[in-house]
């Protein structure tokens, strides 16, 4: 609103607010006719005050009154009779007099009003202003408030700093590892730092005289004698003295006094540093005493040189003796001093034959710099040469010159003897080993020596001529000259007779130089020291392939006859085979025929055709294994060891010789121990054995008639795991000068036997690796033949 | 081809150890309607009950324990007159010869022919059929002749001698007319038709005085 000041108001305005006045109420006025005249509206009242409003409003109190003055003329003029005229009728005078009142009132309202916001306006103003006055002054003092401030921390900051300086400077003190106390002028104690406190673990109260509590009694005469000096001259001075520390315990302390000095140069304190020296003081007295350690271990050492039994000397750089021990004195005879300096020349005291090499080494040595080893022949007190072992070793500077020459000598007359023998008997020592080993390389056998591991270390001639190879070959390659098959098995062998520690032996083929393979016999015997322990194994191994090519030929030849024997076993029981194979012939033919007759019935039963020819297939088999069997026994092969129930063959023998025993009225009991072990073996030449020794039992029974001839086989387990099979019959028996010969070949008790028939049954079970033997039989007559089967397969070459 | 006529029975004994040659002939006798019945051993054949009527014994002349002569020696002491068929597989001959000899009624190597050996088990069950009813024929014959008195019997055996009647009224010191009584008597008791059939009856009877 724009509000015109109260005082001082500029003239432009104050004629545009009367001009205002005047056109408002011209406006109205015109306003007023205007509607009068054109809508025929009256003029309204209104319109007048509200001009007069308007005005009191825009303009102000005065000019408002004249628009009030024209008003109510206008008034006059437009509402009161006569209208449009400025005459007044009475009548019309209280309206006009009420309008001039409502006028007046709503100007005097409006001027009100204004003054009232005048002043508002003014107390407005005025607080505007004192709200400047107070931010500014507020400005003002956050200003001083931030210098304040930082004037404040500058001061705790520079406060900080003293006290971290003097919290340094305490710590220093304190921390120092130096007892500091202040004395007054006269001396009193009046400050001790913390390291003082903390060492004697006395607080500050205790301290008070001029030398500290904690001196030790002993020491504190002296320190007061120097205060008293010192007092005086007011110098600085030391002392050492033993202070208690809070355990108890006095350590060596060193204290520096000094005084200080005001301006007029008056001294008006000491200060003092103490330092532990308990160390140091330590440390002089271990120096102290080590010196006399050292002198003593001297004299010891000087001692001990001149007592061992080895002379001992020393030369100067230019070899002339400076010392010799009291060994080399009683033994050369010769005091040191004649010794020692320029003294006897060395010549005296060596044998004249080895001088002149003694002094040649030694110049040699000498020149080198090189120590001096020598065995010279040394001159004894009494004229009698020995011989000592001298040497001569330099000592040398940091430049690397040679300062010294040390000599020691040690008697070895004794050694020396010892060698010459020694050295007598390596001669005929070495005569003899040639000797011997002309003798390995001649016998011919191939002779070897080996170390506990196996390896050979020595090889006799012949063995390194068979085999082609050289020692170093063998010794890294020995199993390889072995024969392929063998070679394996011979290994564990070898193995096992190291192992066993005991001589053993075994076979195999070793390849000849010429890539030949040959049979050898290898026999080992360990070699012990006295403490039992072998120390190396020696061996000889002999050329066997002959004998292998005989007792294979003779395998052979035992094969082809067990065959023969075999064969005419058969031919033997021949009989009873035929008639075992005749039974199930003759039964076939029987059913074939009985079928056929069954099948011509008008109705033929089916059922007893079958059973027939069942029957027919049965017989048919049966008498097929016999002949198979047969076959089997007449097969001329080679042992085919498989693993074997005895019992079985025992069973399937009982049977093939059951007509047999019938017609030789024998009887036949079987007593086979249930379980036993698969027997490794050839299951034919077992069958052999078996059917022999029965036949010959049965053979035995011929002539028994007073009693039942009985024939038992029974097989059963020994306890080294071995099947066992007896065959006992209660016959004639065997005489006592023929049991030893019951096996002999060609040896017989039967008119028109061969006698071939044990000895061959002998070599089959023991080509099996077991024992056919004859035994006593104490119970009752007869005779018992027993023989033994290996059961686990052993490895064999 | 024998057929056997069901008119009497008949049973065949087979004594064999193996048991295929059992059941073989087991089923060729079987075969023609012949009754059958096996033993394991002669031991076994005695323990059990022989039949009373037709049979004979099928043996293998090598039986385990007991030889096959021996048993048909054993059989024969003990009165047992089964016939008996031997069979073998060892090719025994001069054991067959014994054999026969001592009354087998054959002896069968194994393996055999069918036929033979059902011919000589025929022949043997007839054999055996013959004898026992001859045997039966002579029991009761003796039956008869029981029944004859002192006199009718010395008369039989005279009459039957051929001796007439004068000569056997004079040999036994009566008339011939007692004689002749006696023997009218005693042909009637015996059944004889004839004297030929008289004479045959003293023969069975062995009765007939030989001269």
């Amino acid at each position: 609103m724009p509000t015109p000041a109260p005082s001082g108001r500029p003239q432009s305005q104050v004629i545009l607010n009367y001009g205002i006045a005047v056109l408002a109420a011209m406006a109205t006025i015109a306003v007023e006719i205007a509607f009068n005249r054109f809508w025929g509206i009256n003029p309204s009242v209104s319109l007048l005050l509200c001009a007069i409003m308007f005005v009191a409003w825009i303009s102000g109190t005065g000019p408002a009154l004249l628009t009030t003055a024209l008003m109510v003329l206008a008034f006059d003029y437009l509402l009161l009779e006569p209208i449009y005229s400025l005459a007044l009728d009475a009548k019309e005078v209280p309206r006009f007099a009420l309008f001039a009142v409502a006028s007046l009132f709503i100007v005097w309202l409006s001027a009100v009003q204004q003054r009232t916001a005048a002043s508002l306006r003014r107390a407005r103003d005025e607080q505007q202003e004192t709200v400047k006055e107070l931010q500014v002054l507020n400005e003002t003092l956050r200003i001083e408030n931030a210098e304040r401030r930082r004037a404040e921390d500058a001061l705790r900051e520079s406060e900080a700093e003293l006290a971290k300086a003097r919290y340094e400077g305490q710590l220093i003190i304190d921390t120092v590892p130096v007892l500091i106390l202040r004395h007054r002028a006269d001396g009193v104690i009046d400050f001790v730092n913390q390291v003082g406190r903390s060492y004697s673990g006395l607080t500050a109260t205790n301290w008070t005289r001029r030398t500290s509590a904690i001196t030790h009694p002993d020491d504190i005469p002296q320190i007061e004698a120097m205060w008293d000096v010192a007092l005086v001259t007011g110098e600085p001075f030391e002392t050492e003295a033993r202070l208690r520390r809070a355990d108890g315990e006095y350590r060596w302390f060193a204290t520096r006094r000094v005084p200080l000095r005001n301006d007029d140069g008056e001294v008006i304190a000491w200060y003092a540093a103490t330092y532990d020296i308990e160390d140091r003081k330590r440390a002089e007295d271990a120096l102290r005493e080590r010196e006399a350690q050292l002198a003593e271990a001297r004299r010891e050492l000087e001692l001990t040189i001149d007592s061992i039994p080895v002379m001992v000397s020393t030369f100067d750089a230019d070899g002339t003796r400076s010392f010799v021990n009291q060994t080399w004195q009683n033994y050369t005879g010769h005091t040191g001093r004649e010794a020692t300096g320029k003294g006897l020349n060395s010549s005296v005291y060596y044998h004249p034959d080895d001088v002149r090499r003694f002094e040649n080494a030694w110049r040699v040595s000498q020149a080198k710099g090189e120590m001096l080893s020598i065995d010279v022949r040394t001159r004894r007190a009494d004229g009698v040469y020995r011989w000592y072992t001298m040497r001569r070793a330099p000592r040398r500077d940091e430049k690397g010159n040679i300062v010294k020459w040390y000599s020691v000598g040690v008697d070895v007359e004794d050694q020396k003897a010892a060698e010459n023998a020694l050295r007598r008997s390596e001669t005929q020592l070495a005569n003899a080993e040639r000797e011997l080993r002309l003798t390995l390389d001649s016998i011919p056998a191939l002779v070897w020596r080996a170390g506990l591991e196996g390896s050979p270390d020595f090889l006799n001639q012949p063995a390194l001529d068979y085999t082609g190879l050289s020692l170093d070959q063998a010794e890294t390659g020995w199993p390889r000259a072995f024969h392929p098959d063998d070679r394996k098995g011979m290994l564990v062998k070898w193995t096992a007779i190291r192992a066993s520690g005991m001589p053993g032996g075994l076979e195999a083929r070793l390849r000849r130089f010429d890539g030949e393979y040959r049979w050898f016999s290898f026999q080992a015997v360990p070699l012990r020291d006295e403490s039992g322990n072998i120390v190396k194994w020696y061996g000889s191994s002999t050329d066997i392939e002959e004998r292998k090519r005989a007792e294979s030929a003779l395998h052979d030849a035992r094969t082809a006859l067990a065959h023969a024997s075999r064969v005419t076993m058969l031919g033997e029981i021949s009989a009873t085979i035929a008639h075992e194979v005749n039974q199930p012939l003759a039964a076939i033919i029987t059913n074939g025929q009985a079928c056929l007759r069954f099948l011509r019935h008008e109705t033929p039963d089916l059922e007893d055709v079958r059973g027939a020819l069942e029957w027919i297939v049965k017989d048919g088999n049966r008498a097929s294994g016999i002949i198979q069997r047969v076959r089997g026994l007449l097969k001329n092969t080679g042992i085919q060891k498989t693993p074997l129930d005895v019992n079985d063959v025992i069973g399937e023998v009982a049977a093939l010789l059951q007509r047999e025993l019938d017609a030789q009225d024998v009887i036949l009991r079987l007593e086979l121990a249930p379980a036993l072990p698969p027997a490794i073996a050839d299951r034919v030449q077992i069958q052999q054995v078996i059917i022999n020794l029965t036949m010959n039992g049965v053979d035995a029974l011929q002539a028994i008639n007073d009693r039942p001839r009985g024939l038992l086989v029974r097989s059963s387990r020994n306890e080294a795991g071995q099947v066992v099979v007896a065959v006992k019959d209660s016959g004639v028996g065997i005489s006592l000068e023929n049991a030893s010969r019951v096996f002999d070949p060609f040896f017989s008790t039967k008119p028109g036997g061969l006698g071939i028939g044990l000895s061959i049954c002998r070599s089959i079970i023991e080509d099996h690796g077991g024992r056919l033997w004859t035994s006593d039989d104490r119970d009752g007559p007869g005779a018992t033949f027993q023989f033994s089967l290996p059961t686990q397969r052993a490895d064999v070459h | 081809m024998v057929a056997m006529e069901g008119k009497s029975e008949h049973i065949v004994l087979v004594v064999d150890d193996d048991e295929s040659v059992r059941v073989a002939l087991t089923n060729l006798f079987r075969s023609i309607n012949l009754k059958v019945e096996v033993f394991n051993s002669a031991a076994e054949l005695l323990q059990s009950k022989l039949p009373d009527f037709a049979s004979c014994l099928v043996l293998d002349i090598r039986l385990p324990g007991v030889s096959g002569l021996e048993f048909q020696d054993t059989l024969a002491k003990a009165g047992i007159r089964i016939p008996i068929v031997f069979m073998t597989g060892h090719g025994d001959i001069p054991m067959s010869v014994k054999a026969m000899k001592a009354g087998a009624v054959d002896f069968l190597p194994k393996p055999f022919r069918d036929q033979d050996m059902l011919d000589a088990v025929t022949r043997a069950l007839d054999q055996d059929r013959r004898r026992r009813d001859g045997d039966k024929a002579a029991s009761q014959l003796r039956h008869l002749f029981e029944t004859l008195t002192r006199r009718e019997r010395e008369v039989m055996s005279l009459v039957t001698s051929g001796l007439m009647n004068k000569q056997i009224a004079h040999e036994l010191q009566v008339s011939e007319i007692t004689v002749k009584i006696h023997r009218g008597h005693l042909m009637r008791k015996m059944e004889a038709r004839s004297l030929a059939d008289l004479v045959r009856m003293a023969e069975l009877l062995r009765i007939r005085r030989q001269d």
